[in-house]
């Protein structure tokens, strides 16, 4: 079923009578928050954060007490009211497909995905770091999304039902149906492009190559690659006191952390940057693969437009693999 | 990911002083909890911390479950203090285990360095609770310093019941035993890879140079089983930090034959 909407507003209004609707907006960088009232989405250009803190929040306390941290603290769930996530594009909804592996055996994470319509936005024009199409996306791609829309030449909205979720959150839309539409279109654009055929495997034999501690000079510690990633999921499990209240957390962290996994002995397995690069980057195009069968980036590239030095994950890939053959 | 991490509570039910720094908390769980040796758990007080650790009980014994904690950190020395009576949070309990059953009719050699020794007492007390089917049982066991020495009664008791050796790396007044690391004790036994499994658990360097001697005595790395240990927050193969490789120790391990891991660092 697919239906034209006039303007934007118009299909907002009506999904916000299907659920809490979360949607890009400005706050002087683009993140996916719950759009107030009044508020337009800001759908221009690719987000700077990808929406993976509506599928796991950056801190949930699922232990909390008052007063006395020995008073009985009951588990909190995750908030699993109806919602509406909008304007996610197909390298985000491709994101998510790695948290639902890994997630997989947890119920609370099944029951907030299962309480949220993804009403994903076909990509218009080529973000100058994203190369989805090299890691088996397409900024076409309506994959995973409940819905999915697109603007059209006149400024208009192509709003399709793609599942049975989807057909259910439209089933009462108030807008015209139509039969015959303008196809998406998409402008092109200079780009990374990686080679993935055989990297996976490739990569098996590089654990020890010299080429980490070129690719981990440049890095800083800032984990912003990490941080704004839609296939990166790590966390850490914290127990927070404050005046009032306390509790036990789940807390977004990095592998790119020192901290990551240095032991109260002192002893750090990955003490080193050249150690921490490499467990992002073969995290990814490696370890993930081995147990998953597919890539751990959806290619979005925002943690080439994010990194301060101006790393590059597919030019070190790329290095990587044409460094270890000479 | 969260109701992968929902916490039980346990009762402490005794605290052991096995070494200076280090105390062994005899748990009473709140549900009772059945595991395999080599597993582990995790324990916490709520608004510290959680912390793992590999459970050093004997597994036969229901309804309890014993940690052995070396205070090192913040939630180390807040479970330092804890008395009898008082509760915990209790998760676990997590990883595979020894395959046991499968080393019967052999001659098993567990080796063991420092607190090392934790996860390897339910393997001895399994051992033990069937010592026909097995050709033979052995134990060395050492650490840097007599006082160090984890388990001393139990280390007593099973002189008369399988082949101990102990040794110290240096020797104070009152020692009787053997002087040396652990690699060195292994290779003057001339131990023989004959029908032989090797277990061995310890401080990473002597892990190394321990399976070193195993190599240099004859054994094939499938004859050699290790336990891992590297930081862990969910215990669950989720939080991302445990890995070796594209395995997570948690989930994958901690235990491992050491052909299996043995190409990585």
């Amino acid at each position: 079923m697919t239906w034209i909407v006039d303007d934007l507003e118009s299909l907002v209004k009506f999904l916000r009578g299907k659920g809490t609707v979360y949607a890009p907006v400005d706050s002087g960088g683009t993140y996916f928050g719950e759009l107030a009232r009044e508020q337009e989405p800001e759908l221009d250009g690719l987000s700077d954060v990808s929406a993976r803190h509506l599928f796991q929040p950056m801190t949930h306390y699922y232990l909390k007490f008052e007063d006395r941290p020995d008073a009985t603290a009951g588990f909190r769930d995750y908030d699993t009211a109806p919602r509406v996530v909008l304007g996610m594009r197909p390298c985000d909804v491709k994101g998510l497909e790695v948290h639902d592996r890994v997630f997989a055996e947890s119920e609370s994470y099944r029951k907030l995905r299962n309480a949220t319509a993804i009403v994903g936005y076909l990509c218009p024009a080529r973000d100058p770091t994203c190369f989805c199409d090299s890691v088996g996306g397409a900024p076409l791609s309506r994959e995973g999304m409940d819905v999915s829309f697109y603007r059209t030449d006149d400024g208009k909205f192509v709003v399709t039902a793609e599942t049975d979720r989807g057909r259910t959150l439209m089933q009462d839309a108030p807008f015209a149906s139509a039969a015959q539409v303008p196809a998406p279109t998409f402008v092109e654009a200079d780009h990374p492009k990686l080679e993935t055929l055989g990297l996976a495997e490739f990569l098996n034999g590089t654990e020890g190559s010299d080429v980490w501690k070129d690719i981990g000079f440049a890095c800083v510690n800032c984990r912003v690659c990490t941080y704004v990633c839609p296939t990166c999921h790590c966390f850490t499990v914290t127990d927070e006191v404050f005046a009032t209240e306390g509790g036990r957390a789940t807390v977004w962290d990095s592998c790119q952390a020192r901290s990551f996994t240095k032991e109260a002995s002192g002893h750090n397995p990955r003490a080193g940057k050249p150690e921490r690069v490499r467990q992002r980057i073969l995290h990814k195009f490696n370890y993930y693969p081995k147990v998953h069968g597919a890539l751990m980036c959806s290619g979005c590239g925002r943690c080439i437009k994010g990194c301060p030095t101006g790393r590059n994950i597919v030019e070190e890939l790329t290095l990587l693999r044409g460094g270890a053959r000479s | 990911m969260i109701d992968l991490l929902k916490t039980e509570t346990a009762k402490v039910l005794d605290v052991v002083d096995e070494a200076p720094g280090l105390k062994t908390f005899v748990l009473e769980p709140a549900n009772a909890m059945r595991f395999s040796p080599g597993q582990f758990v995790f324990v916490s007080k709520l608004g510290v911390g959680e912390s793992v650790f590999a459970i050093s009980s004997d597994p036969r014994e229901s309804g309890k479950i014993a940690v052995s904690v070396q205070a090192l950190g913040k939630n180390t020395n807040a479970l330092h203090e804890l008395d009898p009576g008082e509760s915990v949070g209790l998760r676990g309990p997590y990883g595979n285990s020894f395959p046991i059953d499968e080393w019967r009719g052999k001659r098993v050699i567990v080796i063991g360095g420092g607190i090392g020794l934790a996860p390897l007492r339910p393997v001895i007390y399994s051992l033990l609770g069937r010592k026909h089917e097995f050709q033979s049982l052995s134990l060395i066991y050492g650490a840097r310093l007599p006082e160090l020495l984890v388990y001393k009664p139990e280390l007593e008791r099973w002189k008369g019941e399988m082949d101990v050796h102990l040794t110290v790396d240096e020797a104070k007044d009152g020692w009787h035993g053997k002087v040396g690391v652990v690699p060195k004790v292994m290779t003057d036994l001339a131990l023989s890879p004959e029908n032989a499994v090797a277990v061995i658990c310890g401080p990473p360097v002597m892990i190394r140079f321990g399976h070193i001697a195993l190599k240099d005595l004859g054994f094939s790395d499938e004859q050699v089983y290790t336990t891992l240990e590297m930081k862990m927050k969910c215990g669950v193969g989720l939080c991302g930090r445990c890995n070796v490789d594209h395995r997570y120790i948690c989930k994958d391990g901690p235990v491992f034959r050491m052909d299996e891991i043995n190409h990585l660092e």
